[in-house]
């Protein structure tokens, strides 16, 4: 964006940016309406295969262990890593161009893994012990607790992370939007946005992105291992899958990410947040992941067929020459090579920046990657070690339904957190001021030392709950120790930004009741009528207060 | 916790106790878990049997099938809850097939017959009412009583399976006092022709026990080896304990089938032979053997007949060919390799070892009977055994000693049964003479059809389903829709129960008391007891105790003949002889000491079997074992004289090809065919797997999921087509095919099997239930309904193996069958 | 403290499956029905498995009853979650059905495809539930189950023997489970391995003696012996 703004500009740049949040349309009401019936079918078979039976799980040897649900939970799991790979590398690297990306990204982030979450608690058979059991009885040397592990300390870090990097902008919307105000006061809770403060947030967002990177590394390592441990599946047990499912999971992400920013981009009016060049630049990048995961399914797929075991090569004829071929080639040419091709294309070529190449050529890739999630999954099942009579695998409509519901179920999340949340990041320099006083409770301040003394103490006990839950993995409730350790850890960089040394700002003056009703409930833009804060440590430039002509 | 709540309804008396102890099972589950994984600090173990209700083991014996194994029943709380093998029972030793472990389904499947019934308007209708015990006796004996005053004794049938022990005598009793000469049991239906064939060898018509604990060399033709040849429970534990435990000597098992089964894959060699051309072999075998001069000189000197040329017993001249000159001069190996596809080295190789491993037994299976040549290929391969001398020595052919039961006062006959006895039985084939078998289904189809000679007006049908197991379902339907009164005795609502008129159910096996004998095996006599292991579940009678209800009822000299309270009194009083012979597993001080410890042991057995002993097992007209039958040549001869036929033209309506002395000697004869091998290509073979418990495992769902274990096929038969026919045909794996003969087709799935040969088409029996519970219900696919009805003359017996099919693709329903290819034809027409 | 295992002498073995069918009936085994038999959804803790080659004339058949190994390495309790199955002090590797997730994580590591999964609520018409094993908890849906070696059996010789104030001779387990106690042709022989002089650990120094999938070093307990001498 360009350095200096007129207030117009500033003021039509916030307006279009907080749109979805300042007026809905009856469109939105009618794509709600058509979601939901379908939602309430999910929701049916969900009772219905809780209730009377496990129709996860269609035919197969034993029943298809596993099935396309687990194939689309490696796909979500995928998916959700693309929130913070952008947004952490936008902020360490502090690439400006992509910022408005960022928390559209966390916000797919919070969606996916909320739907793979779901997903897992539907194809475990007993949805009922699911949880309880996993806390109460998890033992850490199972990969599932592993993931079970990661994915919380994933999920919580990765919302705060979100929280902390959109306080400024709900304490903005608190100020622009009046009819909304009482919502986003309370989100806002306790912000002043003064240059400490917001400067101390940044280094806590830029701190936790930093560490929440190789968080969300592990996670699709650990999915790798759940299935490259197993050394009774011919075709899994393989170290490679670690880094492989990481791999994965940025280009399904990043290709997500791409037909994400697409519709957002069609539906609103953000044009100027999401320039095509945007898209071309992502568009480089996940060819260049894309290249590199087809260098590592080159490399498995060579050790598979080249002289492996029996088993593991009876599985990959299957893949690749047998009952699975047409999926796999397809998935292989239309879902990796041929929107390499396009992109590489792209980015090689000056003139061509189309973003319609660059989202055809995502959403082929992203369906491919669905198809090789599902070729990773099934086909092991085809070829126990010993001699069964194998049933091929039918997916039951209980299966389908679940799926397709969880896809409903993350579609109308997204686009209700769309109309929540402020999801273009404004640009830092926009010199505009904000209200403190629309915040609740803006003064609440606290002296540092005992800031410190808090931060302190909770960082301590959280390491020592972490410890003490592994050092006694073998009794009961040790997942729940150790869970605990990992959300304290979380909210550490919450308190160090959300707390208020008391020695940073004097406390505000006292604001009367009956105004602060009149400008609660007023509908007239905030720059009309906002009286002035002498006190306030604001500078502002000359011309922010002049309401437009 | 459901579980806990359905016993709470279902029994409740015991309903507290049940719950304890499924809670206790439940938590030792859980504690054992916690046990593992709450280390360092471990939970106490539930202290020894706190939730240990009443608990007793019940020793009686297994009806699944007729083998008679004994069996221990694990009843708790007063349900019966397991079955074990009887580690005393000299059949099974404690062993138990799959069948006898399912027996508990038999006992508790939902769908039995709950009390006496009365079917409600008409034949084919399926709505019955519950009726008393009461009622429907008199409603049966008015029936008997009135048939009897109109002096139509004789119209009444009594259609029996396997009849256990003293139920035979029962049935028998009430069918001479009564006045009826048509009693037909399994007995005299099933192996007519095997028990012919001993009889014109050997003078002796039951079924021959053999001695698989001692043999060395197991020479098995036709199928069902292992799997459905009884008695299942002595097969099953001599394959593993002898044949194949002993250290020291290894037997050597070849079966000769046109299909690989189970018994077939368990084998060391498999000899894929053309159908219906065993005698071929067996006899080429003989030619090997005597030309090698490899038989037992000894054994054949002193005990047989008609080895060489022999002169007429009456003193004639006429000088008559003898076994070895026929066998010389037609059956060389590689004549037999033309007629049995069997190479000739082959033949060769396994004559000298069958020779020479002595003692070896030759087996025929059920297969060679079932062509209508039976009765010369059963002679031919029972030939074999008497070759090497495996006539009742260890390791051989022995004959079944009976348990030594009295006979019950003898019945006095009033004018009525005389009358009604005097008349021709139903099932009298074209020959009848004392000790052969009484003839076949086809004989009494014809005859119930026919109305000739005279009419059927009632029929008890007693532990028999022909309307599913029999051969030529549809004509048995026929046949029975021409009774006017059914009654069936069935404990379940199978095919031929569901088409009667009455239903006086009998209790199942675990719930009865009545004796039985074990079929013929180890040689020395078992007497097996069947005793009620637990309360009855429902209204039902043992039909012993109806048999004697209704002769009471019937009055006059058929009540006089039936003195006893209940079953139970009779078996007491025949029984108390066994006691009264002081030999054999255990003795009674008297009758009733006696009986307490049958209770206590569920059987008896009689001492060693008497080896040797050539007066007991070789009956014929020349005292020996005869390789050209003289009671045969005698018989036909006084047949001739009665009938004024020339022997030739008598032999010629009998279907025999042969003539003059090979008629009296074992010979191969072509078997003949039902359908043309242009049009029908292949033959139709049935086989009955372990789980076809003769048609009984239909019910019992554990037996229906482990039905096909070659193919791991549940809940559905199939048909077993050569690999290279079904390219042919262009039929792949699992396929839908229709299987057609001239008779009807059947669309089954197909199963490409390598071990059955390319003209061959395999379906298994036990599928294709219309009735019959549940779970057999409407699972399609009974080859009983395609087979056509080709009955040998001779015997009476009906060549279920004979019948030619050819098979398609199932594309469309009602589509027209695809012509042949001339290749396949060519490849697959070399049959016949 | 002895460890338990099995001997199979395939020799011997006739196919019968009466070890299914025993094992079915002492462990309250829900049978599935045609649908879900069908798809691949029947129970069996001890199956048959069946390996047909060659051509004809040659075929060559080839049966496997396969009860749970019980590895001395076992795979499954390493990923169980939850700790549902585990390996005791005497190598049975249990089932805990009260307390597994039923996520299916060691039926799919189990490389001999033994444990099975309960798809549906088992179905048991009256009056066959009268037929339910007390010694043997019922499974509800939705959880993982597999061969015990009838460890209830083996609790009951325990007290016995302690009862009796002895120590557990060989006769007492060597027909213990179901399986071995119903096989017609005595081709299975159950006890303990660390024995010596026991008739497993005789028969399992025999020549023809094999395990399993030997290449995975999951080192099983159940031990097979050749067919055909």
């Amino acid at each position: 964006m360009n350095d200096t703004h007129t207030p117009s500009e500033t003021d039509s740049i916030i307006r279009r940016a907080l749109l979805p949040l300042a007026h809905t349309s009856r469109r939105f009401y009618l794509f709600i309406a058509a979601l939901v019936p379908l939602l309430v079918v999910w929701g049916y078979f969900v009772v219905y295969q809780t209730q009377l039976g496990h129709g996860i799980g269609g035919g197969g040897t034993k029943g298809a262990i596993w099935g396309i649900v687990v194939a689309n939970i490696v796909h979500l799991i995928g998916i959700s890593h693309v929130g913070i790979a952008i947004s952490a590398t936008v902020r360490i690297m502090n690439l400006e161009r992509y910022k408005p990306l960022a928390r559209i990204a966390e916000i797919v982030t919070l969606v996916s893994m909320t739907a793979a979450v779901m997903n897992i608690a539907l194809d475990v058979g007993r949805i009922d012990r699911f949880l309880v059991n996993i806390l109460l009885h998890g033992k850490i040397h199972g990969p599932f607790v592993w993931s079970c592990t990661v994915i919380t300390w994933y999920v919580i870090g990765s919302s705060i992370y979100l929280y902390l990097a959109m306080r400024r902008d709900l304490c903005l919307a608190a100020n622009m939007i009046p009819k909304r105000r009482w919502l986003y006061r309370i989100l806002a809770i306790g912000y002043q946005d003064t240059p400490k403060v917001r400067e101390r947030h940044e280094r806590s967002v830029w701190w936790s992105a930093v560490i929440i990177l190789p968080i969300m590394v592990s996670v699709h390592s650990v999915y790798g291992y759940v299935f490259g441990l197993q050394a009774g599946r011919p075709g899994w047990f393989n170290p490679i899958l670690a880094p492989y499912f990481v791999l994965g999971a940025i280009v399904s992400g990043f290709s997500a990410m791409i037909i994400i920013a697409a519709i957002v981009r069609k539906t609103f009016p953000w044009k100027q947040f999401l320039p095509p060049r945007m898209f071309k630049g992502l568009g480089v990048f996940l060819g260049f992941v894309i290249w590199l995961y087809m260098y590592f399914l080159f490399s498995e797929i060579l050790t598979g067929q080249y002289s492996p075991p029996e088993a593991d090569n009876n599985v990959w004829s299957d893949i690749l020459w047998g009952r699975f071929a047409i999926l796999t080639w397809c998935a292989l040419l239309g879902g990796l090579l041929i929107p390499f091709a396009a992109l590489f294309i792209q980015g090689v070529t000056k003139r061509i920046c189309s973003v319609a190449l660059t989202v055809t050529a995502a959403v082929m890739c992203n369906i491919g990657l669905w198809c090789i999630r599902y070729l990773i999954v099934v086909p092991t099942f085809y070829h126990p070690h010993l001699p069964y009579r194998i049933t091929p695998y039918v997916p039951t409509l209980e299966e389908g339904i679940v799926m397709g519901g969880t896809w409903v179920f993350a579609i109308l999340f997204f686009s209700v957190l769309l109309k929540i949340v402020p999801v273009i990041e404004l640009p830092e320099d926009t010199p505009i001021r904000t209200d403190s006083r629309f915040v609740l409770f803006p003064w609440i301040t606290l002296p540092g030392r005992l800031k410190n003394l808090i931060i302190a103490g909770v960082t301590l006990f959280s390491v020592a709950m972490v410890v003490y839950g592994i050092s006694t993995w073998q009794g009961d409730y040790a997942p729940l120790k150790w869970l605990t350790g990992i959300g304290l850890i979380c909210i550490v960089p919450l308190l160090i930004s959300v707390l208020i040394p008391r020695e940073e700002c004097a406390r505000p003056p006292s604001f009367p009741r009956a105004h602060a009703r009149q400008y609660m409930t007023s509908a007239t833009p905030w720059h009309a009528r906002a009286p002035r804060m002498v006190q306030d440590k604001i500078v502002a430039s000359p011309q922010a207060g002049r309401p437009p002509p | 916790m459901s579980q806990i709540e359905r016993d709470n309804r279902n029994n409740n008396e015991i309903s507290r106790r049940t719950m304890l102890q499924f809670m206790g099972a439940a938590g030792a589950w859980f504690l054992f878990g916690c046990e593992q994984h709450a280390e360092p600090r471990r939970v106490q173990l539930i202290p020894a049997g706190w939730n240990r209700g009443e608990e007793r083991w019940v020793p009686t014996t297994c009806l699944q099938c007729p083998g008679g194994c004994g069996i221990n029943v694990r009843v708790y709380e007063g349900r019966a809850v397991k079955i074990e093998g009887n580690p005393d029972h000299p059949l099974n030793l404690g062993g138990l097939c799959p069948k006898g472990q399912a027996g508990l389904q038999a006992l508790y499947d939902p769908d039995r017959i709950p009390g006496p019934m009365k079917k409600i308007g008409g034949r084919s209708s399926s709505t019955w009412e519950a009726i008393s015990w009461e009622e429907a006796l008199a409603t049966v004996a008015d029936r008997l009583s009135q048939l009897r005053a109109a002096g139509m004794s004789e119209s009444l049938l009594l259609l029996a399976g396997h009849l256990p022990g003293h139920m035979k005598a029962m049935f028998e009793r009430l069918a001479q006092t009564y006045g009826t000469p048509n009693l037909v049991s399994a007995e005299s239906l099933n192996n007519s022709v095997g028990r012919l064939s001993r009889f014109l060898a050997q003078g002796v018509s039951d079924l021959p026990g053999y001695d698989l604990d001692n043999t060395h060399y197991l020479m098995f033709f036709g199928a069902g080896y292992l799997e459905a040849w009884q008695p299942l429970g002595y097969t099953l534990r001599t394959h593993g304990r002898s044949l194949r435990g002993r250290p020291e000597k290894r037997t050597k098992i070849v079966v000769v089938d046109p299909h690989l089964g189970v018994g077939a894959s368990k084998a060391d060699e498999w000899i894929p032979i053309r159908p219906g051309t065993y005698a071929a072999l067996a006899l080429s075998m003989a030619y090997v053997i005597i030309d090698e001069d490899l038989y037992n000189h000894d054994f054949v000197a002193n005990h047989t007949f008609g080895f060489d040329d022999w002169e007429e017993p009456g003193g004639q001249t006429a000088q008559h060919e003898g076994f070895r000159t026929m066998v010389t001069r037609e059956y060389r190996p590689e004549v037999a390799e033309e007629i049995t596809g069997v190479a000739a080295a082959d033949i060769r190789r396994l004559a000298r070892e069958y020779a020479k491993a002595r003692p070896g037994l030759s087996v025929a299976g059920r297969g060679p009977e079932l062509h209508t040549n039976g009765l010369f290929t059963q002679m031919a391969i029972r030939s074999l055994n008497a070759l090497v001398g495996s006539i009742d020595v260890p390791g051989g052919e022995i004959v079944q000693q009976s348990v030594p039961s009295r006979q019950w006062s003898d019945v006095n006959l009033d004018d009525s049964a005389r009358k009604g006895l005097a008349q021709p039985s139903l099932v009298s084939p074209a020959l009848r003479k004392e000790g052969w078998p009484s003839g076949d289904h086809g004989t009494l189809l014809d005859a119930v059809i026919s109305g000739q000679p005279y009419a059927t007006e009632a029929a008890f049908v007693y532990n028999s389903n022909p309307l599913f197991a029999g051969p030529d379902t549809a004509r048995y339907r026929e046949a029975l829709d021409r009774i006017p009164f059914v009654v069936s005795f069935s404990s379940f609502m199978d095919e031929t129960t569901a088409r009667a008129d009455l239903v006086l159910p009998d209790s199942t096996f675990l719930e009865r008391l009545e004796d039985d004998f074990a079929l013929p095996s180890t040689g020395y006599p078992i007497l097996n007891l069947r005793q009620p292991v637990m309360d009855k579940l429902y209204d039902t009678r043992h039909t012993g105790d109806v048999l004697i209800e209704l002769a009471g009822r019937v009055g006059g000299s058929v009540a006089g003949s039936f003195p006893w309270r209940n079953y139970e009194q009779a078996l007491k009083e025949s029984l108390a002889a066994v006691a009264a012979a002081g030999t054999g597993s255990f003795t009674g001080r008297s009758a009733g000491d006696f009986w307490t410890k049958l209770k206590a042991h569920g059987f008896w057995s009689g001492g060693d079997y008497p080896f040797g002993d050539m007066k007991r097992v070789l009956k014929t007209p020349s005292g020996k074992f005869e390789f050209a039958s003289l009671g045969f040549k005698e018989h036909i001869e006084t047949e001739a004289k009665r009938t004024g036929i020339p022997v030739d033209a008598l032999l010629d309506r009998l279907g025999i090809q042969a003539r003059g002395d090979l008629a009296l000697m074992p010979h191969y004869e072509s078997p003949r065919f039902a359908g043309e091998s242009e049009q029908f290509p292949l033959h139709l073979q049935t086989y009955k797997t372990m789980m076809y418990a003769e048609g009984r495992g239909g019910n019992q769902p554990w037996l229906q999921e482990s039905f096909g274990v070659m193919f791991s096929e549940r809940w559905r038969p199939w048909a077993e087509i050569n690999p290279e026919t079904a390219e042919h045909l262009g039929i792949h794996d699992l396929d839908l095919v229709w299987v057609q003969s001239d008779r009807g087709r059947l669309k089954l799935p197909a199963k490409l099997h390598p071990g059955i040969r390319p003209d061959v088409v395999n379906v298994p029996l036990g599928y294709g239930h219309t009735e019959h519970g549940r779970w057999a219900k409407g699972i399609a696919g009974n080859p009983h309904d395609i087979i056509s009805l080709l009955v040998d003359p001779l015997t009476g017996a009906q060549a279920i193996h004979g019948t030619r099919v050819r098979v398609y693709r199932a594309v469309a329903p009602g589509e027209t069958p695809p012509k042949l290819k001339g290749s396949a034809r060519a490849s697959l027409g070399n049959g016949h | 403290m002895p460890r338990w295992g099995m001997v199979i002498d395939l020799d011997r073995c006739t196919a019968c499956q009466a070890c299914t069918v025993a094992c079915r009936a002492e462990n309250n085994i829900p049978f599935a029905g045609p649908r879900e038999a069908a798809m691949g959804r029947a129970i069996f803790w001890n199956e048959l498995i069946v390996r047909l080659e060659g051509e004809h004339p040659y075929p060559e058949i080839r049966y496997l009853p396969r009860p749970c190994m019980h590895c001395d390495n076992s795979p499954c309790s390493k990923v169980c979650p939850v700790n549902a199955t585990s390996r005791d002090d005497e190598g049975i590797v249990g089932q805990i059905p009260s307390r597994c997730i039923g996520c299916r994580m060691c039926m799919c590591t189990c490389p001999y495809t033994a444990r099975s999964f309960n798809w549906l609520e088992a179905e048991w018409p009256s009056p066959m539930e009268k037929q339910h094993n007390p010694d043997v908890a019922v499974r509800e849906k939705g959880v993982v189950e597999k061969c015990l070696f009838c460890i209830h059996r083996i609790r009951r010789v325990k007290e016995t023997a302690r009862e009796e104030g002895r120590e557990i001779r060989d006769e007492d387990v060597i027909k213990l489970t179901a399986c071995c106690q119903t096989c017609p042709a005595g081709a299975r022989v159950f006890g303990d391995l660390d024995d010596s002089e026991s008739t497993v650990s005789k028969m399992a120094r025999n020549r023809r003696a094999f395990s399993l999938l030997e290449e995975l070093g999951t080192h099983p307990k159940v031990i097979y012996l050749r067919e055909r001498t």
